[in-house]
């Protein structure tokens, strides 16, 4: 997948009130979208595009979107 | 457990009981959550209102109303019951178990048997399957599955993650004997790696209740909870959800020689409402016939399956059409189940209320 593209998935997922662009660098963290629910929605999301079902414990890991995009592997973005 | 198999049996009635108290997400929530955060819970959750037991009534109350009602509209003889099978995990005390009770105020025979069955989410659908087997016994005539909770009793109001998902009720269910009914078929499973995805730790015996077990804490979500409060963890619930579930559905398919396209409806543990909505794209199921009852009830827990039967489908089962129904339960334990039952001929009683 285009990263673009995965950006755009990606936003869809947090559904930021106001709006807000994403690239590899930004902390998700820091994104006020970023809850427990909004976990969920980027759960589906992985699991519908790439085939992988990323667990709680992942989420502890997860700073930065390049992180997000590492443990759904480096392998599945152009 | 290999796929179960039944012939010759049939659900003949449901009913259920529900509290007469409605509380409201936006009601509830005020103290913990801004106005735009309750509107994002309950989008996300599907949760608007639910029904909560006061401190006087018990999922047995609940469960022995619905009961009393199926009887006396199937006008059942109640010697003709010889199981009583009532799964719950809010029971009325540590011990007795409260089905043996129920066998005194349902006024059943003492050659019943009666016993407890501690499941949660997927307990309506292993609940189900307990009574099929019973029945299955030649000498056996009928069934009473009686499945309830009252879940806002364990759950912390301070918790955003429960606080405001749980409902209350209580379903009764009677399984009997019917030559060339349909097959049914069942799949029962357990992961006990997850037991820590949703559970209260204190209160039993590996963790006895005390002094420290009743104190709030907050986590670093600021979310506030004794340890005789639920937690739960509601990823790594999806993510075992997205996992198991569609699999198990489309292995119990195929073992029946079936698919999707002759399910009348998907009844779904209702969760919530953004797992089954993911769960019904998946497996590229119309989202029409998914019956959804968390909106006016919450999430039931055990109950949720046959809540959503009775609260949902009672017309369409009444009239005896397109009842072939996929029921899925999944939760605590980790534990999900899955059935292809038949409901053409099922009596179901109009939603009751104490």
């Amino acid at each position: 997948m285009k990263k673009t593209e995965f950006f755009e998935h990606l936003l869809e997922a947090l559904e930021p009130e106001e709006e807000i662009s994403l690239d590899q660098d930004t902390d998700l963290r820091e994104v006020e979208e970023y809850d427990s629910l909004t976990v969920l929605s980027i759960i589906a999301m992985t699991d519908e595009h790439f085939g992988v079902t990323l667990s709680a414990q992942d989420f502890k890991e997860i700073t930065t979107v390049q992180s997000l995009m590492d443990l759904i592997g480096a392998d599945q973005f152009e | 457990m290999p796929i179960l198999t039944y012939s010759n049996l049939t659900i003949e009635g449901i009913a259920a009981c529900v509290p007469k108290s409605v509380v409201t997400t936006n009601e509830s929530a005020k103290d913990l959550l801004s106005e735009k955060e309750i509107s994002k819970v309950i989008k996300a959750t599907g949760v608007e209102e639910r029904r909560v037991a006061d401190a006087d009534t018990c999922a047995s109350d609940l469960c022995f109303k619905a009961a009393e009602k199926l009887l006396q509209e199937m006008n059942i003889d109640r010697n003709t019951i010889d199981v009583l099978i009532f799964v719950s995990q809010t029971p009325d005390y540590r011990i007795p178990a409260t089905s043996i009770l129920l066998q005194k105020r349902l006024g059943l025979s003492k050659n019943v048997a009666a016993f407890d069955v501690n499941l949660g989410c997927s307990g309506y659908v292993y609940g189900l399957s307990m009574a099929y087997n019973y029945a299955l016994q030649p000498n056996v005539r009928r069934v009473l599955l009686l499945v309830g909770d009252t879940a806002t009793k364990f759950v912390s109001d301070k918790d955003r993650t429960t606080g405001l998902l749980f409902g209350d009720g209580g379903t009764a269910t009677l399984v009997g004997k019917k030559e060339q009914h349909p097959i049914s078929y069942f799949s029962l499973n357990s992961d006990g790696a997850g037991e820590d995805a949703l559970k209260i730790e204190s209160g039993g015996y590996r963790n006895p209740s005390s002094l420290d077990s009743l104190k709030e804490v907050a986590d670093e979500d600021g979310n506030v909870k004794t340890a005789e409060q639920l937690y739960m963890n509601g990823a790594e619930v999806f993510n075992f959800t997205i996992r198991e579930v569609p699999n198990d559905i489309l292995t119990l398919l195929e073992y029946a020689e079936q698919d999707l396209t002759q399910v009348d409806y998907l009844v779904f543990h209702q969760a919530n409402r953004f797992i089954f909505n993911y769960l019904a794209k998946k497996l590229k199921y119309p989202k029409e016939q998914i019956p959804v009852s968390i909106d006016k009830f919450g999430n039931t827990t055990s109950l949720s399956v046959g809540l959503t039967i009775v609260n949902n489908l009672r017309e369409i089962i009444n009239k005896g059409e397109n009842c072939r129904l996929l029921l899925s339960g999944f939760g605590i334990g980790l534990s999900w189940a899955t059935a292809l039952v038949d409901l053409k001929g099922a009596y179901v009683s109009e939603l009751a209320e104490i």
